[in-house]
């Protein structure tokens, strides 16, 4: 039953993201076509400059409207008319957010994929990818010499777990920010005031982490790092325990508002 | 859709005496089959319960019996149609008489405005055919 | 025979009204039930905390004896007062979408009904008329085998054909082990469908009895009786 969720949830977002995925996987091949002729020509050049813009903004509106399809999703599911369905369903309110939550973040990460993809489109056949290709082996190479091999696997590790981490922690602070907001009598209103406010008590917690950080003596803490790659390591570390902290206090807003305090219009 | 029914008494009672004056005119003739209660309750737009015990209350006083799984039936007891006709007719008299007499008509003004009636109606039935 | 429905000491306070104050509330199996009271007695708020729309602020809520939740919506159909389909699915979209996450749900019943309604079912229910959007809303509720049903404001706003229509769809969906709660303010053209009424003013239960009972007892119809009750 919980499978069904999930492909509800999936096709309600895919509905609107594929034509938008297509476009751009489209103009991306249109415009690697246009550059295989090389016409001396005024009109040619115009259209292929035009097809060039199309796909530049379809990569644009792909990166925006994913995060956008997601939390309007969100909102219009759970807290419109939608929601006294939605919430009918024989589930909890817990699996109805991990469900938007599992679903919102594999829509981000086709976002990228489809990004990555359309400027691949783009550069194949040229002799682009080889010198990227060429670039990333020597970068590679000098890193891995600096650094041994597993180092460097524990370092990518961290940086995946940060990418992932945030990720979570963005969508979750929408989600956050809605579920406060729907109190209000204006719920956008009151969803943008509550995201405002969330962002500034982080700040305003990271501020005050990095003054004690400061307090404690820096000097000191430099004695732990061996080398270079832990002083890395170890700096990412902390991004990485925030976002998981954030992810795990989002989370637990949005799921006290979706169940003590629902307020459906 | 539906039956009318008037506001200070009970439905179920309402809906007895809808199905005694359909069984009294005919409608439903002696051993005939009643719908179920449900197409009954459709009919008359009331809740199945109250249906049902209208016709339990009907089985109870002999004007219905029920075969079982087989649904319910008028009584082919002609005793008890012919009772119900006279009470149907005793009661519909009284209502009259009792609505006169709040005229303070005498029992001879009474009597003459039944016959007037009755001769004005039967006119209007022969012009009509 | 378990209650379908409790209340014990049963409050809801929003921020600064009490839409429930320690209502206390029995409803048996196999009726059918009318929550009659004016705009803003509670009545939708009683109705979505025993969906688990709302969180009582005090007191206890069972269905068929046991707390809302999960298992409590298997067994519960709901029809909201205003429209809660999916307005991009189509409705056959909406009745796989029913038959997906509701067990109980029957979609001979839906087919019969909705060929009765005689409507394309490929359409989108944004494109159907307002009247349409609530028969088949109505009719997809009524077409789950539900233990009982919460029916807010079935028949207002809705013309005379509309109403008779509603009302004929719940007679004939009705089982005798199922019990439907209907809450509405037009208590005269529902009166003659109900078992059981139920009067509730400014978050109070005043009255809990049969239709019966009362026009037996008041020698008035419950509308009648109704009028009396709450004048203001």
């Amino acid at each position: 039953m919980l499978k069904k969720l999930y492909r509800y949830e999936f096709y309600s977002l895919f509905r609107s993201l594929l034509p938008i995925y297509g476009a751009a996987l489209g103009f991306a091949l249109l415009s690697r076509l246009t550059y295989l002729f090389d016409f001396d020509n005024l009109a040619f050049s115009i259209i292929s400059g035009m097809v060039t813009t199309v796909y530049v903004f379809s990569i644009i509106a792909v990166a925006i409207i994913g995060i956008v399809v997601v939390v309007v999703r969100f909102y219009r599911n759970l807290l419109k008319e939608e929601g006294y369905l939605t919430f009918s369903l024989p589930f909890t309110p817990t699996q109805h957010i991990l469900c938007k939550l599992i679903c919102g973040f594999v829509v981000i990460l086709l976002d990228a994929a489809v990004v990555i993809l359309s400027l691949f489109l783009l550069g194949v056949g040229t002799d682009v990818l080889p010198m990227l290709w060429n670039t990333f082996k020597e970068m590679l190479s000098s890193v891995l010499e600096y650094t041994g091999t597993s180092q460097l696997i524990v370092t990518v590790i961290e940086i995946a777990l940060m990418a992932i981490c945030s990720v979570i922690q963005s969508i979750l602070m929408f989600y956050a920010s809605i579920a406060i907001g729907q109190q209000f009598k204006s719920r956008v209103g009151g969803a943008v005031v509550a995201y405002i406010a969330l962002y500034a008590a982080v700040q305003t917690v990271n501020s005050v982490l990095l003054l004690l950080v400061t307090a404690v003596n820096i000097n000191r803490l430099e004695m732990f790092f061996e080398n270079g790659v832990q002083s890395v390591q170890l700096t990412l570390l902390f991004p990485l325990l925030e976002s998981i902290v954030l992810s795990v206090v989002y989370f637990c807003i949005t799921r006290h508002f979706l169940t003590q305090k629902l307020n459906l219009e | 859709m539906s039956w009318k029914f008037t506001n200070e008494r009970p439905i179920f009672l309402q809906l007895t005496e809808r199905i005694e004056l359909k069984i009294i005119k005919g409608d439903y003739p002696p051993g005939g089959k009643l719908e179920t209660v449900r197409e009954l309750a459709l009919m008359a737009g009331v809740n199945p319960n109250t249906m049902q015990r209208a016709l339990a209350e009907l089985e109870n006083i002999g004007v219905l019996f029920s075969k079982r799984g087989d649904g319910r039936y008028v009584t082919e007891d002609s005793a008890i149609i012919t009772a119900l006709r006279d009470r149907y007719v005793a009661q519909k008299t009284q209502d009259y008489i009792s609505s006169l007499r709040e005229l303070s008509l005498s029992d001879d003004a009474i009597l003459q405005a039944v016959s007037d009636g009755l001769r004005s109606n039967s006119n209007e039935r022969k012009r009509e055919s | 025979m378990t209650p379908i429905l409790e209340c014990k000491t049963l409050c809801k306070a929003y921020k600064n009204t009490v839409a429930l104050n320690n209502v206390n509330l029995q409803v048996n199996p196999g009726r059918i039930v009318g929550l009659l009271g004016p705009n803003g007695s509670g009545k939708t708020t009683l109705i979505k905390l025993t969906n688990g729309l709302l969180t009582p602020t005090m007191g206890e809520l069972l269905i068929d004896g046991k707390p809302v939740g999960v298992e409590t919506k298997k067994i519960v159909s709901y029809l909201p007062d205003r429209n809660f389909l999916a307005q991009w699915m189509t409705v056959d979209q909406m009745v796989d979408y029913f038959a997906d996450f509701y067990e109980d749900f029957s979609r001979e019943r839906a087919d019969g009904m909705l060929q009765n309604l005689a409507i394309d079912r490929t359409r989108k229910i944004k494109t159907l008329s307002k009247g349409n959007q609530e028969k088949v809303a109505l009719i997809l509720v009524m077409s789950r085998v539900a233990k009982l049903y919460l029916l807010d404001e079935p028949i207002a706003g809705v013309d005379p054909a509309t109403r008779d229509y509603i009302l004929r769809t719940i007679i004939s969906n009705y089982t005798e082990n199922a019990t439907i709660l209907i809450s509405t303010h037009l208590i005269s053209d529902v009166e003659q469908v109900l078992n059981d009424v139920i009067f509730i003013k400014q978050g109070n239960v005043v009255l809990c009895d049969t239709v019966d009972n009362i026009r037996q007892r008041e020698q008035k119809s419950v509308d009648d009786y109704f009028r009396e009750v709450f004048k203001c």
